[in-house]
């Protein structure tokens, strides 16, 4: 199957932008609220998301033509499943840090809706290249959308940022803004602050994407007016030409 | 006769893929699991340098088995003396937490230490409750006071110190 001029990256960015999971499908929100927190919990749960995002949907994909229509929930979930399992094995074992930070929610991927609903809208439906950029670009607006939320919280909550206490490999380095530790409200750290932020950022694309869409509305609304004043001012020419003849 | 042989590639093709994700899952904890045990004992002895001082060191280790759990006693030699360090699991609703709980020679309640905490509210109840009550002047009224934000977890860490107090008595009264 020959595949269309720039719809690999159209399929990438569809994730990022238009479909972004967190943003705008509202999806994943438990997470989302509970790991971001610091950047760097941000990070990894990102991380380990896009991993078991990448490896269940490229495995769906390559078994969706031997997987019965019948068991194909199940058939997703224990596959889901066996790579969170993998995923919290390794994570436990070598960054034992990110395993005590995250704690539960690594083990909550398993009923992530994003993974489960990539699988079955996605992945079940198309190629493993197709399936692996969906993954790929989904995970990374997941990603990123938790990086805005902790970047939000941490520098409100802390007035700076903490480097290397989760992933210890990184020397511990403490980026202080001048001045913002002695605004510092804690409250952004607690779950109702992360409510506070999700909701303000939620407000900021929504309303971005409704002024996309009124800008939208209004370029199709002079269009048609000048469409319309065009017709007329030929109408009018021929009606002159008419009464001239 | 089509629907039994439908029945019987779904019950063959599911049973292929558990097949195939516990034999993947097996592999995962052959590999990983040397490396989660040397973790695990690392945090132990964090846990006992952070409740009895750095110069402190485990002399002997006992397994303590009843109907509800088997745990672990480490005899620990700090400052000369004699003390203990128990090892207590427990789970509620909320997920697991270990904990190393330490008591002096008079079995008093030295300090607490956490080894796996996958509580749901975990950074609340580390937060909110284990770090005031090391920080208290009485640990023990502080183990009481469990009005935090993660008052179900906070009960059931109340829980796993009166049960490792007890089972220190219990090996006292051995001695």
């Amino acid at each position: 199957m020959k595949r269309e001029k720039g719809q690999t990256k159209k399929n990438f960015l569809k994730g990022i932008i238009q479909e972004n999971p967190l943003l705008v499908s509202i999806l994943g929100t438990c997470p989302a609220l509970a790991t971001t927190k610091s950047l760097e919990a941000a990070i990894g749960m990102g991380i380990l998301f896009t991993i078991v995002l990448l490896c269940s949907n490229v495995l769906i994909s390559l078994l969706r033509k031997l997987i019965p229509d019948e068991i194909r929930t199940p058939a997703y979930i224990v596959i889901i499943a066996t790579f969170v399992t993998m995923v919290k094995m390794f994570t436990n074992a070598f960054l034992p840090e990110l395993y005590s930070t995250l704690g539960v929610f690594i083990s909550l991927i398993v009923v992530n809706c994003i993974v489960l609903g990539r699988a079955e809208a996605y992945a079940s439906k198309n190629g493993v290249f197709d399936s692996f950029i969906d993954a790929l670009g989904m995970g990374v607006g997941y990603t990123l959308s938790l990086c805005l939320l902790a970047f939000f919280r941490e520098l409100l909550g802390t007035g700076g940022f903490t480097f290397g206490q989760i992933f210890t490999f990184i020397p511990l380095t403490k980026l202080i803004i001048p001045g913002a530790e002695k605004f510092a409200i804690s409250l952004f750290q607690t779950p109702a602050g992360a409510f506070i932020v999700f909701g303000i950022v939620l407000a900021v694309v929504a309303f971005i994407k409704n002024r996309k869409a009124e800008l939208k509305a209004f370029e199709a609304k002079q269009a048609k007016l000048k469409a319309a004043e065009e017709a007329k001012a030929k109408l009018a020419a021929q009606q002159a030409q008419g009464g001239q003849q | 006769m089509a629907n039994t042989k439908r029945y019987v590639i779904t019950a063959i093709t599911l049973g292929i893929i558990g097949a195939a994700s516990a034999g993947i899952i097996g592999v995962t904890n052959l590999v990983t699991r040397e490396k989660i045990k040397q973790n695990e004992q690392n945090k132990i002895n964090e846990g006992i340098a952070e409740i009895f001082g750095h110069n402190s060191t485990i002399f002997n280790t006992q397994s303590i088995e009843n109907e509800k759990y088997t745990n672990t006693v480490y005899f620990v030699k700090a400052d000369e003396k004699n003390q203990y360090a128990f090892r207590a699991d427990g789970s509620n609703m909320y997920g697991k937490i270990s904990l190393l709980v330490g008591f002096n020679e008079l079995n008093q309640f030295k300090g607490i230490s956490v080894i796996v905490n996958e509580q749901t509210y975990a950074s609340t109840l580390v937060n909110n409750y284990i770090n005031p009550m090391k920080e208290a002047d009485n640990k023990d009224d502080a183990l009481e006071d469990v009005s935090c934000g993660a008052t179900y977890g906070a009960k059931l860490i109340r829980d796993l110190v009166n049960d490792a107090r007890n089972v220190v008595k219990k090996i006292n009264a051995k001695e």
